[in-house]
């Protein structure tokens, strides 16, 4: 589902599917919550990301919430462009802090 | 060259248009205003853009595309928030430019090629920067760490400054107005219109059908596909956008009509702006929505696939409320008979879509015979006894859909997150849900995307999807 680096102190988190919906949104929430308690920073990777639904949505917002209550950033980039359109309509990125390119979301946890 | 537009697309002086217009893709004589900047800017010799967007950012990027159409390249980027908007100019690698123009959305001012410059503007009797600057590449970093118009400025103050007079704003709803003004007068000559001067004065676009009755004062602007009907006044510094139609003896006179909007008869519109059906008048500062579409109304909408969609549902509904009424029967004595409490419970409910303003919000009714806490933990069987079939009457009445977003009563709307409760609002009521179908959690975090997943995506073939998906549970299992 996805791999995981660490670049300094900032965990990067690598989408390896292409689709996240209602076959494997729990996976997602059940993995990454364990994850994101080991580090404060978390960057995710989706240029893999081409679709994704409701119960993905749910999943990622799930992710954020669990890195807030640990006190944590949880920023995204390279968002497909189709991605990218569902999560401009459904107001995500008045939530999420989202990137174009990883420089960029490095570089705004001042990794540059 | 590269120019920085920052355009988070807030305007807290024309708040109404604000809910479905970023305010730079405001229509602006035949064009969004952003792409006027745009224009102006490429007439400088840049070709590189970088836009900074918060609000409705899909309706400017898939607007402008990739730039390829102007010749350009243009990089989107999003922030959370106005207040964020200038720390993207920190994370963009300048490096191989030397000067950048950096610009604000609600403004366009006649500027030349400068190597370093701030332009200033007098406004309400005193001079304040426009967001419009030549800067250094080196600047980006510092100007990053600041936040608001009056920092940034004063923290640009030991670069050239000049006050320009040959500016457009619409920043608010007179200066929107006022810069319309202005190109009709020919007071901003560099603005490119795209009509044919028939008079001096006077731009007609094409396929616009005017009888001879119409009286047309100068200056004016006229779309293309407008239609007019007979004895219309058309009284000078006014814009009527593409594709409008104005019934018979209205009068037009310091006023913008915005693009597919209806004016119905004998009106008498002064000094305002018209979209669609929303009513802004700027000598007051009001802003209204029409409900009476015979008096404004929009032209945008595909009404009679809408309408037929309508009764065909309400058709169906009413085919199997009929063919369902023993087993209504069926559940309310057993009900009575079995269950230790009530059996019927009554929620009041918010007709969907409806109206920005809450006072325009209607309600309804719905009886089931579950409490709505315990809609999202029932069995398929138990949801379809004890809510859809009682539902049903509500959906042949045409007040509720069969498949949309959960009802909910005025202050639950009124209680949601702003976003939350604008695509809330634009969307319908329905019995099956995207949150039951796909059995989502009773998290906040689930049920807004379930929601606002729907709202926005929302037609014939998702609706009929989830209404099979729930057929589906209902006559096997659900999870």
């Amino acid at each position: 589902m996805f791999t995981t680096e660490t670049n300094n102190d900032i965990l990067l988190i690598t989408l390896t599917v292409d689709v996240l919906d209602a076959s494997n949104n729990n996976d997602f929430k059940d993995q990454t919550s364990e994850v994101v308690k080991q580090q404060p920073k978390v960057l995710i990777d989706m240029s893999a990301l081409t679709f994704i639904d409701s119960s993905g949505l749910g999943a990622i917002l799930s992710c954020l919430r669990n890195c807030n209550e640990n006190k944590g950033k949880l920023k995204l980039f390279a968002i497909s462009k189709t991605v990218r359109t569902l999560f401009e309509l459904v107001r995500m990125h008045k939530v999420f802090d989202i990137y174009n390119t990883k420089e960029e979301a490095l570089a705004s946890f001042g990794a540059k | 060259m590269r120019a920085v537009i920052v355009a988070p697309g807030y305007s807290e002086k024309m708040p109404l248009l604000n809910e479905y217009y970023p305010i730079s893709m405001v229509p602006f004589l035949g064009k969004p205003f952003l792409q006027h900047i745009i224009e102006s800017i490429i007439n400088l010799g840049i070709q590189k853009f970088d836009f900074v967007l918060t609000h409705l950012p899909e309706t400017i990027e898939n607007f402008f595309g990739d730039g390829k159409r102007w010749g350009c390249e243009f990089t989107f980027h999003l922030v959370k928030s106005v207040e964020n908007a200038y720390q993207v100019l920190d994370l963009v690698d300048f490096s191989e430019e030397e000067t950048i123009l950096l610009a604000h959305e609600a403004y366009l001012p006649q500027i030349q090629l400068e190597d370093t410059h701030v332009y200033c503007i007098n406004s309400q009797d005193r001079t304040a920067w426009c967001g419009w600057a030549w800067l250094n590449a080196e600047k980006m970093p510092d100007i990053a760490k600041l936040h608001g118009f009056e920092k940034i400025h004063e923290h640009l103050i030991d670069i050239p400054h000049s006050t320009i007079t040959k500016y457009l704003s619409i920043i608010s709803y007179a200066d929107l107005l006022d810069s319309a003004k202005k190109v009709l007068n020919k007071d901003f000559e560099s603005l490119l219109i795209n009509a044919k001067e028939i008079e001096p004065g006077i731009w007609l676009s094409r396929n616009v059908v005017l009888p001879s009755s119409t009286k047309i004062k100068a200056p004016a602007y006229i779309g293309e596909n407008c239609r007019f009907d007979q004895n219309i006044h058309v009284n000078g510094n006014v814009v009527i956008e593409e594709g409008c139609i104005i019934e018979e003896k209205s009068t037009i006179e310091n006023a913008v009509v915005f693009p597919k909007s209806y004016i119905g008869e004998a009106l008498d519109l002064k000094n305002v702006i018209v979209d669609k059906n929303r009513l802004i008048n700027t000598e007051f500062d009001a802003e209204i929505e029409i409900v009476d579409d015979f008096i404004l109304g929009n032209l945008n909408n595909n009404v009679l696939k809408k309408t037929l969609l309508r009764a065909f549902s309400r058709a169906l509904a009413l085919v199997l409320f009929l063919f369902c009424v023993p087993l209504f029967l069926t559940t309310i004595l057993v009900l009575k008979l079995f269950r230790k409490g009530p059996v019927f419970f009554r929620n009041s409910y918010v007709l969907l879509p409806t109206k920005r303003d809450e006072n325009l919000w209607q309600s309804c009714k719905l009886t089931s015979f579950c409490p709505k806490e315990s809609i999202n933990t029932l069995s398929a069987q138990s949801h379809f006894f004890l809510l859809f079939v009682p539902s049903l009457w509500q959906v042949a009445k045409g007040k509720m859909h069969f498949v949309g977003v959960p009802p909910r009563n005025k202050d639950e709307v009124k209680n949601l997150p702003k976003d939350w409760r604008s695509l809330y609002t634009s969307s319908k009521c329905g019995v099956i849900t995207e949150q039951y179908v796909k059995s989502l959690a009773n998290t906040k975090e689930d049920i807004y995307a379930s929601e606002a997943f729907y709202a926005v995506s929302a037609g014939f073939k998702q609706d009929l999807r989830l209404a099979i998906k729930y057929l589906g549970q209902v006559i096997f299992f659900r999870k």
